[in-house]
């Protein structure tokens, strides 16, 4: 029996592992797409009822870069897609903080320079037999860009199996790593809003430098790229339309004067003068 | 004020002076409701197109930032045919559509051969106009390729964004935001939707 189980698990690890790397048409796709794309999974075997983590991985080749699901001026970020049998859910694919990026025009994106990392969290269904194993065709698509850009896309399959308890496969300390360094949201009052007229004061204490990168829907920054960064502990946004019902809602960088950084997501109601 | 305070005011002035003449020509933006920048341009024939004359002429505008190479560009004159046919539709309504190409020499999609042969490669029934310096597109505000812009005869930006409402650059939207905003103003009507988040790769403007 143990003789079987570990052969089991090590055929499990090898079709995961297998999973992990595309199958040679897309790695062909890869080639050209300048981006090599991998998938894995945190378990080989989850029990009904338990979660865990899957992970995405993009490699841009050197010079190259991918974009944010944030707000952009140009590009294209990585889609997925996840045929998993009815009942079983997928998570919204986590994001790590972005980069701004700025070209010539005043063309602002906030993109990855280097491996992208994006997390999503399965749900196996309570209802789920022990003993099933799902080959789950899996599909990604992105845009990777230097000068020029290039659109991509592989198609890989995950292979899970239903068990009594949770197996965790050999990636799962670095899936465990990725999805504790993605941004959290603000602690209560750690980050501070001043509502003007037209604007947006943010500060954090101890901060000595600071960066806002805008969700898709985000109360429109007016000027993002000279009001995106900042030195010191605050950051004045100005707003587009500041009586807009929206959020100012993205994540703050903020580098941290003993030299740490942190990522947090921050939500807050408009309150301008003018409207809100 | 001192010889000293004199200095710094003269140096901080100079200094300021120098920055201002050395700064990049900067982005303006052409919103809806406001006046469209004035231009004329040089298609790929070596002909004049001016905006001004176009709406002398009692013409609507739609102007379409373009570059060969990018693959949304691709998407919508190679793959599929989206901004010809939306042309064929609108052509005999007094409608002008002009491609605006903004790539600055060295940057992917620039030059006269390459936008000769793209209207060849793509079939494209309307003038592709070389803007290398940049200067159309920064005055628009263009930043991706495609970027779309409606002229009414007026003068005035009608629409400022997106072709359509799919962001992929492979796949098509099911709504056109042009042919819909044109269609209002066929109608007689304000363009129910004027403004639209552009999407495609971003304009290649000289440094």
């Amino acid at each position: 029996m143990k003789k079987m189980f570990v052969l089991w698990s090590f055929s499990l690890a090898v079709m995961v592992g297998c999973a992990d790397k595309s199958p040679p048409g897309s790695e062909i796709e890869n080639a050209m797409s300048k981006v090599s794309a991998t998938l894995s999974s945190s378990v080989v075997k989850a029990a009904p009822g338990q979660s865990f983590p899957i992970m995405w991985q993009l490699n841009p080749a050197h010079q190259w870069y991918l974009y944010w699901d944030g707000l952009n001026d140009s590009g294209f970020p990585p889609r997925v897609q996840l045929d998993l049998p009815p009942d079983w859910k997928a998570g919204p694919l986590l994001w790590p903080a972005p980069e701004r990026h700025l070209s010539a025009g005043e063309i602002l994106d906030h993109v990855y320079h280097e491996k992208l990392m994006l997390v999503q969290m399965i749900e196996v269904p309570t209802g789920a037999q022990i003993g099933t194993k799902l080959s789950v065709p899996a599909r990604i698509e992105w845009l990777a860009c230097r000068e020029e850009c290039v659109p991509g896309k592989a198609t890989m399959t995950l292979e899970f199996a239903v068990g009594n308890s949770m197996i965790k496969s050999s990636q799962a300390g670095k899936i465990e790593a990725a999805l504790a360094a993605m941004p959290v949201p603000a602690p209560r009052g750690a980050v501070t809003a001043n509502w003007q007229e037209d604007s947006i004061i943010l500060q954090v204490e101890g901060a000595q430098a600071l960066e806002f990168f805008p969700f898709n829907d985000c109360l429109e920054p007016a000027h993002l790229i000279q009001d995106g960064a900042a030195e010191g502990d605050s950051l004045i946004l100005r707003l587009r339309n500041p009586g807009s019902n929206s959020s100012l809602k993205g994540i703050l960088n903020q580098e941290m004067k003993d030299g740490s950084i942190r990522n947090w997501t921050i939500d807050f109601l408009n309150e301008t003068q003018s409207g809100g | 004020m001192t010889n000293f305070t004199t200095r710094l005011f003269q140096h901080s002035v100079a200094c300021a002076l120098i920055l201002m003449l050395s700064a990049p020509l900067a982005m303006a933006g052409a919103l809806p409701g406001e006046e469209a920048p004035a231009f004329t341009l040089q298609d790929t024939e070596g002909n004049d197109h001016s905006l001004t004359d176009y709406l002398a002429e009692g013409k609507t505008v739609v102007l379409e930032w373009f570059n060969p190479d990018c693959p949304f560009i691709v998407k919508h004159h190679k793959n599929h045919r989206t901004m010809n046919e939306a042309f064929a539709k609108v052509k005999d309504h007094d409608v002008v559509w002009l491609a605006v190409n903004s790539s600055a020499e060295g940057k992917q999609g620039y030059g006269l051969e390459r936008n000769q042969k793209a209207v060849k490669e793509y079939q494209i029934p309307f003038p592709v106009l070389l803007d290398p310096a940049g200067k159309v597109g920064r005055l628009y505000g263009a930043k991706t390729t495609p970027h779309m812009f409606i002229i009414t005869r007026d003068g005035k930006v009608a629409y400022n964004g997106a072709i359509d409402d799919n962001r992929s650059p492979t796949e098509l939207g099911e709504t056109n935001h042009v042919l819909h905003a044109l269609n209002d103003l066929m109608q007689g009507e304000k363009v129910r939707i004027p403004e639209t988040k552009p999407y495609g790769c971003s304009v290649k403007y000289a440094k």
